[in-house]
């Protein structure tokens, strides 16, 4: 039974920023028989450039990467969560996101990982995306990007 | 005003080329703040990282240190090339323990010039199913 190793991400968190916490993962996963979770607190992430990078890991299908929202700072979670319009809005809850042309606020390349109760935009340019994601479990998420939301491999990935 | 999070040790090898560019190693940078950013405890304090802070020098001066190789998270292009890398420059890391190259940093007249210098290209990955990288395999 793998150990889920919970860290929190945002200022006072474990780590203050998302970047630091993927490059504290152990470097394989099934090794270290854990689930590295990353709890980011209701606060944005942004600015020029790719944002968080999660790639390299040596996963498997119960030992992976898992990032979400803390309980209570999601946009699910928000007071207003049935009246809200769906789209990308950092003052409803944790959010990450990016600027610039030809980037991409968030890049999963790791396998089995999964992201879940965040919302991931991307207001630059030319071909910026959200997220760019091969094999990853998406749920419950708003991704939004000015050219294309949502960059999947042809291996796919679940969104749910 | 910059900070910046560098590692300073690789991480473990996986056996295969391909996943291991896609892992942060000596040199590369993690991550660039404003400075007065507030580190945790945890970042303070892993062996593995070192953080600099780099009186005077703009956030978007460093910006291209975070770059990875053009391509790179990209499925199809991944699919191509497969030893496309995760950063394609990195800091010298041995020059950081030079008392000069320290006080210039905390310079900040000097610290710019001096940062960018430190800055190196990430070398080449040969990609070891490609002829002529291993004599074992042709094609």
């Amino acid at each position: 039974m793998p150990t889920t190793v919970v860290n929190t991400i945002g200022t006072g968190g474990d780590y203050t920023l998302p970047q630091a916490w993927e490059d504290d993962c152990p470097a394989n996963l099934v090794t270290a028989d854990e689930i590295w979770r990353g709890e980011v607190l209701n606060q944005e992430f942004s600015g020029a450039g790719n944002r968080l990078t999660i790639s390299g890991q040596t996963t498997d299908e119960t030992r992976y990467v898992d990032l979400t929202a803390q309980a209570g700072a999601s946009f699910a979670d928000h007071a207003d969560k049935l009246t809200n319009p769906l789209r990308y809005n950092s003052a409803v809850g944790a959010a990450i996101t990016q600027s610039s042309s030809y980037a991409t606020a968030v890049i999963i390349t790791t396998p089995y990982t999964r992201i879940s109760r965040l919302q991931i935009g991307a207001t630059g340019g030319n071909q910026t995306a959200g997220l760019s994601t091969t094999d990853t479990i998406i749920d419950q998420c708003i991704v939004q990007g000015n050219d294309r939301p949502v960059r999947m491999g042809a291996t796919g990935g679940r969104v749910f | 005003m910059a900070e910046l999070l560098i590692r300073t040790a690789d991480k473990p090898t996986s056996g295969s080329v391909y996943q291991d560019v896609q892992r942060l190693g000596a040199g590369d940078v993690v991550c660039i703040v404003e400075d007065g950013h507030q580190w945790s405890k945890k970042e303070r304090e892993n062996p593995d990282w070192q953080i600099v802070v780099l009186k005077g020098v703009p956030v978007a001066k460093l910006s291209a240190v975070l770059a990875p190789d053009p391509g790179f998270g990209d499925a199809e292009a991944m699919k191509v090339n497969r030893v496309l890398r995760r950063r394609a420059f990195k800091i010298d890391v041995a020059a950081l323990s030079n008392v000069r190259v320290r006080d210039d940093l905390a310079a900040p007249d000097k610290a710019e010039a001096t940062a960018i210098s430190l800055v190196l290209p990430a070398p080449a990955v040969r990609d070891p199913a490609i002829l002529g990288t291993d004599k074992r395999v042709i094609g």
